[in-house]
C-alpha cells in the first residue's frame, strides 16, 4: 500500500484524483468555489502531465452538454461545478442520468442565489437530488479524494452505468489545505481500471440512435429501468468499497459512523460539520454521555434500511440540514431520515434543524447545545417541534413577528 | 478528392436519412440533410437539436437515422458535437480509434438563432472541428409556428398575429449568417434547398474546412409558411431569385456571392406566393413592403461588393 | 337521415334517433357520459370538429371535454381528437379508452384497428360513399354504423374538401347526441370569428346537408369479432439502457404510405432521369436503380408532390387516391 501525503485543499486533491483517472474529456466552467479544481487540472494539462482533452466551455450547461457528448462517444468524463453553475447545468444533468450515461462531476457545495452568496451550503447539489445521479457528500479532502477514486468506480459499473457526484463543502473543504493521503497512479488505475464504454456513438459500424424521443408508450419503462440502476448502486457500492480499502486502507459505509453503536442520542448530518463533531461527541463521551454520529455518505442511493436499523434503540436524534426543501418545513436530510425510520417502525424523536445556509457559522459549542437539547428531549418527554428549526437564526421579539424559539441553544451551554 | 457530387453516383448509396419519419408531406429538412450528408467523404457523426427534425426522425424504437446519431436538448448541440469531437480527438490521440469522422450539427433557427445561439458560439471560438447546419424555416415550427429571431420583418406566426394593431412580426430579423462570420471561422454559407447542387458544394467545403464551419439553409415550412406541400421548392427559388434570401459563401473571410439571379424579382413576387406575407399585399403596407425592399436591395449590394456586414 | 334495411343481418333504428330532435343531449342516448373518438389526419380539422362539438354541447348546458393527443407526427399524419360530454361535471382527465363513438373523418384511415376499444352498442361514423353495411363489413364491426360522403357534401356547401364540419353534422344527427340548432349555432360563431360571415354561413348549410344525408345502419354479425392482435411492448427489463437504438433505419417499419390523399404517377418514356425528384422527395420515396428512375414506393410516399412539382418534364403527376 504504497501512499504519499501530501499537504492539499480539497480542490487540489479532486484535481489529482481527477488526473488520476485519466479521463479523455473534461468539460468546466468557473465558479467560485470549484475554480481550483479546474485552474489545477489546467495545469496538469499544459504541463503534459494528463493527455486529456479539456474543454473549457463557455458556461456550465455548455460544459455538462460537452460532458454528455464525450460519454456517449466512448469516453471517460470528469467535470466540477457548484451553486448557479450547477444550477444552470440542471436540464441537461437531468439529460446524463437519463442516457445512463457514467461520468463524474465534483460539486464543491455552495449556496443558490438569491441573495447572492458564493459561502457553502448544500442547496445547489440537494436541488438535483432527484436527478438520478449517484450522490456522495464528503467530510474532508481525503474523502472527497478517495470518492472520486469510488464514485467512478460505480458509476461505470455496466449494471449502473449512472453518473455521479462527489459532493464537498466550499470552502471549509474546497479551500482548507490538510494531509491527504495519495495513490500512486498504478494503484489508482488499477483499482478504477480502464474506460469500458457501454455505448459508443463513434462506432461507425454500429451507427446508434441515441436519444430517441420516448412517448407514454415507452417513457415510464426508462425510468423504471433507472431506478432499477441505483438499486444496483446501491448494492455494489458496499464491494467497491471493500475493494477500495484493500487498495488503500480507508474504509467507507454507505454512511459514515462516529461512536454510534451504543450512543443513545445520535446527531446526523451531511458534509464537514459532522467531523467538527466528532470533537463534541469525544468531550461528551468523556463527560460520560452516550452520544455519537451518523454521516450519510451517499445521499442517493440513500440506504434507508440500513441507516434505520443503525438507528433503532436511540433515544434522541437531531438532523442537521445544510439546505432548506421550502415548505415542507423539513430539511432534505429530515425528510429522508424520517421517512426511512417511519418505514422501518423505528420510533426515535427527530429533531431536525435547517443551518448554516450560505455559510453561516456553526461552532463545537453550537454542536455542544444540540446535544444538550436532545438530553432535555429524553429527560422531559417533550417531543421535539414537528418543523424544522431554524438554527442560529436572528429572532425578531414576538411582537414584531417573531416566533417564540422552541429552543434557544445558547441557553443550554452553560 | 473525395467522392463526386455526381447525382447519379449518390443514387447507389444508402440515404443517411430513410424513410418512415413523421415529418410533414412535403418537409424540406429532410432533403436538407440528405444533401449535406451526402457530400461527406467519411462517416458522419450526426448531433440534432430538439425540433421537428429530432421528434420527427426518432419516435421510439424507431429511427430513420442510418448513422451514428444523438440528441441531447434543445440549446446544446453545438456543445453536444463540441463534447464529441473532443472525445474522438483524444481517442484518436490514445490509438482507440482509427478511422477518420466528421461530425455535423442540426438545429432550426429556434435552436440556433435564439436558444442555442451561446452554445454554438461557444463550440465555433473554441475550434472544434464541426459543421454546424441551421435549417432555418424563421420561426418555431415544432411548437406550433410562434416567432422566433429568424422570423422576417412583417410576417405571420401565431405569436405575431396579423391583428387590427399590430401586423405579422414588428422587427428585422437577426442576421445570423454575419453573426457567425464574425467569428472567422473558416466557411460560412448560405444555402437555399431549391439550390442544391450549390448546397452540396458548399456542405462539401464545409466538410474540408480546417476547423468549425457553418451552413445556414433555407428551410420552407408548408404549415408555417401556409403553402402547398408542393410548392416548397418553388418559394425557395423565388426567395433566391428576389435576393431575399441571397445565396454566398466567406470562405477564410473572404466573401463571395454563389448565385446571381439572372433577374432580380421584387419581393412581392415572394409574398404573395406564401399564406404568411399574404396581407402585406394590402394597399395599406405597401410602405412597408417598400421599407422590406429597400433592405432587401441594400443587404444585396453590400453583399455584391463582398461586405456581409 | 337515411336509414339502412339490412338484409341478413339484424337492422333497427336506435331508439334515440327517433327522439334526437326534440330530446336533445347525453340523455338521448341513454347514458351519463358519452366519450367520443376522432381520427383524421394533421390539418383535417379532427381537433376543430371536437372542439366545434364542444362548444355546441356547452349550449345545451352539457358538461364537456375537448382534447387531442400530441405526438410527434406532423401534418398528413394520423391524429386523435376526443370528447367527453356528460350531464354532469366531468371528473376524469386521462385518455379515453373505451369510447361511445367513433368518428372517422379520413375514409384511408378505416381499419380495424379504428375500432380499438369502440364499446359494443357504440356508434362508428364514418366519412365514406360507402353504405353503413359495405362499411361494417369492411371492419368486421358489429354495431352501429352512420356513413356520409362528407366530400359531395362540401362540394354541395361549395366548401374546400375538409370533412371535419360534415362530419359533426353526421355525428349529431346519427347519435341525436346534440340538436341541431346548437350544432349550427356554434358552427357559425366559430367560422365567423375566424373567417367571416358567409364562410361560417356555408358551414352550416353543410350541417344541414350531412343532417339529411347521414345513412345509418345497425348490424350484429357474430362472425366478426376478431381477436385483437396487438403486439405487447417490451418490459423495462428488456430496453436498452438510456434508449439507445442499434437498427440504423428501422422507422423503416413504420408505413407513412397512409398519409396520402394522392399519388405520383410515374410515366418512364417521359422520364430524363435528372433525379430533381430523388433531390428533393422528403421520403426517400423515388426509387432508382444504376441511377435511373424505376418508380415511387408508395409504403412511404405521403403524397406532397414536390416530386411533380420539380420535374422539368411530364414523368411525373400527381393523381386521387382512389
Amino acid at each position: 500500500m504504497q501512499q504519499e501525503t501530501r499537504t492539499l485543499t480539497g480542490n487540489e486533491a479532486v484535481a489529482l484524483a481527477t488526473k488520476q483517472l485519466r479521463p479523455h474529456v473534461v468539460a468546466a466552467y468557473p465558479i467560485t468555489p470549484q475554480t481550483g479544481i479546474i485552474e489545477t487540472f489546467s495545469e496538469y494539462v499544459s504541463n503534459g502531465e494528463v493527455d486529456t482533452e479539456l474543454v473549457l466551455a463557455e458556461s456550465e450547461h455548455s460544459a455538462m452538454s460537452i460532458c454528455v457528448g464525450a460519454a456517449a462517444a466512448g469516453s471517460r468524463v470528469a467535470t466540477a461545478t457548484s451553486s448557479q453553475g450547477l444550477a444552470l447545468m440542471a436540464e441537461i444533468v437531468y439529460i446524463a442520468a437519463g442516457m445512463r450515461l457514467p461520468m463524474v462531476m465534483a460539486v464543491t457545495n455552495r449556496a443558490l442565489s438569491g441573495p447572492l452568496n458564493i459561502h457553502c451550503d448544500h442547496s445547489d447539489s440537494m436541488m438535483v437530488r432527484d436527478s438520478g445521479w449517484i450522490q456522495i457528500f464528503c467530510r474532508d479532502a481525503q474523502e472527497a479524494y478517495d470518492s472520486i477514486l469510488i464514485a467512478t468506480r460505480l458509476s461505470e459499473k455496466q449494471s449502473v452505468r449512472l453518473p455521479a457526484m462527489v459532493c464537498y463543502d466550499g470552502f471549509f473543504v474546497s479551500h482548507n489545505l490538510t494531509p491527504v493521503q495519495i495513490l500512486t497512479d498504478e494503484s489508482v488505475f488499477s483499482f478504477v481500471g480502464p474506460f469500458k464504454a457501454g455505448v459508443d456513438l463513434l462506432d461507425t459500424l454500429h451507427p446508434a440512435t441515441m436519444g430517441a424521443l420516448a412517448l407514454q408508450n415507452y417513457y415510464l419503462e426508462f425510468k423504471r429501468a433507472q431506478a432499477e440502476a441505483m438499486r444496483q448502486a446501491l448494492d455494489w457500492a458496499p464491494q467497491i468499497q471493500e475493494e477500495f480499502r484493500l487498495v488503500s486502507g480507508r474504509s467507507y459505509g454507505m454512511f459514515q459512523q462516529y461512536r454510534l453503536e451504543d450512543a443513545q442520542l445520535v446527531l446526523i448530518a451531511l458534509g464537514s460539520v459532522s467531523r467538527t463533531a466528532e470533537v463534541v461527541v469525544d468531550r461528551l463521551r468523556s463527560a460520560g454521555w452516550k452520544v455519537g454520529i451518523l454521516a450519510p455518505r451517499f445521499y442517493r442511493p440513500f440506504p434507508r434500511a440500513e441507516l434505520s436499523s443503525a438507528l433503532v434503540g436511540k433515544r434522541a436524534i437531531a438532523v442537521l440540514d445544510r439546505a432548506d426543501s421550502c415548505g415542507a418545513f423539513t430539511g432534505p436530510l429530515g425528510l429522508e431520515v424520517k421517512s426511512a425510520l417511519f418505514d422501518h417502525g423505528v420510533t426515535v424523536p427527530v429533531w431536525n434543524m435547517i443551518y448554516g445556509l450560505g455559510g453561516r457559522n456553526i461552532t463545537e459549542q453550537d454542536i455542544e447545545g444540540i446535544f444538550f437539547q436532545l438530553l432535555k428531549i429524553v429527560q422531559t418527554g417533550t417531543a421535539p417541534p414537528e418543523d424544522a428549526d431554524y438554527f442560529g437564526v436572528r429572532e425578531g421579539p414576538a411582537e414584531a413577528g417573531g416566533s417564540q424559539k422552541w429552543v434557544e441553544v445558547s441557553t443550554l451551554r452553560n | 478528392m473525395g467522392r463526386s457530387l455526381n447525382l447519379k453516383e449518390l443514387t447507389r448509396e444508402t440515404p443517411p436519412l430513410g424513410p418512415g419519419h413523421r415529418l410533414c408531406a412535403g418537409c424540406t429538412a429532410s432533403a436538407i440533410v440528405r444533401l449535406v450528408l451526402m457530400a461527406a467523404d467519411r462517416p458522419v457523426v450526426v448531433v440534432n437539436a430538439t425540433g421537428c427534425l429530432e421528434v420527427a426522425t426518432t419516435v421510439y424504437p424507431y429511427t430513420a437515422w442510418n448513422m451514428p446519431w444523438m440528441h441531447n436538448a434543445f440549446e446544446n448541440a453545438a456543445a453536444t458535437v463540441s463534447g464529441i469531437e473532443a472525445a474522438y480527438r483524444v481517442r484518436m490521440r490514445r490509438g482507440e480509434l482509427r478511422e477518420p469522422l466528421y461530425f455535423v450539427a442540426f438545429g432550426g433557427d429556434g435552436g440556433t438563432y435564439d436558444i442555442g445561439l451561446q452554445s454554438l458560439s461557444g463550440a465555433l471560438e473554441r475550434g472544434h472541428r464541426f459543421v454546424y447546419v441551421c435549417y432555418d424555416n424563421e420561426a418555431y415550427m415544432n411548437t406550433g409556428i410562434q416567432r422566433s429571431s429568424s422570423t422576417p420583418l412583417g410576417s405571420w406566426t401565431t405569436t405575431t398575429p396579423v391583428g387590427s394593431v399590430t401586423v405579422g412580426k414588428s422587427t428585422r430579423r437577426k442576421d445570423l449568417t454575419a453573426i457567425i462570420s464574425a467569428h472567422r471561422i473558416p466557411y460560412v454559407a448560405q444555402c437555399a434547398i431549391s439550390h442544391h447542387m450549390d448546397l452540396m458544394r458548399k456542405a462539401r467545403k464545409a466538410f474540408d474546412a480546417t476547423g468549425p464551419a457553418f451552413l445556414n439553409i433555407l428551410s420552407p415550412c408548408v404549415p408555417g409558411w401556409r403553402i402547398e406541400p408542393s410548392d416548397t421548392v418553388r418559394v425557395s427559388q423565388m426567395a433566391v431569385d428576389t435576393c431575399f434570401w441571397p445565396l454566398f459563401e466567406c470562405e477564410e473571410g473572404k466573401l463571395r456571392v454563389t448565385v446571381q439571379p439572372k433577374e432580380k424579382k421584387p419581393v412581392q413576387e415572394y409574398f404573395q406566393i406564401q399564406g404568411r406575407y399574404r396581407h402585406l399585399l394590402r394597399p395599406e403596407h405597401e410602405a412597408l413592403v417598400a421599407k422590406m425592399q429597400q433592405e432587401v436591395d441594400q443587404d444585396w449590394q453590400r453583399l455584391k461588393e463582398g461586405r456581409i456586414l | 337521415m337515411q336509414t339502412e334495411l339490412g338484409s341478413g343481418v339484424d337492422f333497427y333504428v336506435n331508439k334515440a334517433i327517433g327522439s334526437a330532435m326534440e330530446s336533445p343531449g347525453v340523455e338521448a342516448i341513454g347514458a351519463e357520459l358519452v366519450e367520443v373518438r376522432w381520427h383524421g389526419r394533421g390539418g383535417q380539422g379532427a381537433v376543430t370538429g371536437a372542439k366545434i362539438l364542444a362548444r355546441a354541447a356547452t349550449k345545451e348546458g352539457l358538461w364537456i371535454q375537448a382534447f387531442s393527443e400530441f405526438g410527434p407526427e406532423r401534418r398528413g399524419a394520423p391524429v386523435l381528437a376526443f370528447n367527453r360530454i356528460g350531464a354532469n361535471e366531468i371528473r376524469t382527465y386521462a385518455p379515453v379508452e373505451e369510447p361511445d363513438v367513433v368518428v372517422v373523418i379520413d375514409p384511408a384511415l378505416l381499419e380495424r384497428a379504428v375500432l380499438r376499444g369502440l364499446k359494443a352498442e357504440g356508434w362508428l361514423v364514418v366519412n365514406t360513399p360507402f353504405s353503413p353495411r359495405q362499411v361494417a363489413r369492411n371492419v368486421s364491426f358489429s354495431g352501429t354504423v352512420a356513413t356520409l360522403d362528407a366530400a359531395a357534401v362540401s362540394r354541395e356547401a361549395s366548401l374546400p374538401p375538409l370533412a371535419n364540419i360534415p362530419m359533426l353534422g353526421a355525428l349529431a344527427a346519427a347519435t341525436g347526441l346534440i340538436q341541431r340548432s346548437a350544432l349550427e349555432e356554434a358552427v357559425f360563431e366559430t367560422f365567423r370569428a375566424s373567417l367571416g360571415e358567409e364562410t361560417a354561413r356555408k358551414n352550416v348549410r353543410a350541417v344541414n346537408l350531412a343532417w339529411s344525408q347521414v345513412r345509418i345502419g345497425h348490424y350484429l354479425d357474430p362472425g366478426s369479432t376478431e381477436e385483437e392482435n396487438e403486439c405487447a411492448l417490451p418490459s423495462w427489463q428488456e430496453l436498452e439502457p438510456g434508449g439507445t437504438l442499434y437498427q440504423p433505419g428501422s422507422a423503416r417499419d413504420y408505413l407513412t404510405g397512409m398519409w396520402r390523399s394522392s399519388y405520383p404517377l410515374f410515366k418512364r418514356e417521359e422520364c430524363n432521369d435528372c433525379l430533381r425528384c430523388w433531390v428533393f422527395c422528403p421520403d426517400t420515396s423515388i426509387m432508382t436503380n444504376e441511377g435511373k428512375v424505376t418508380g415511387i414506393d408508395l409504403q412511404y410516399c405521403k403524397g406532397c408532390g414536390v416530386c411533380a412539382a420539380v420535374c422539368p418534364r411530364d414523368a411525373l403527376k400527381m393523381v386521387p387516391e382512389n
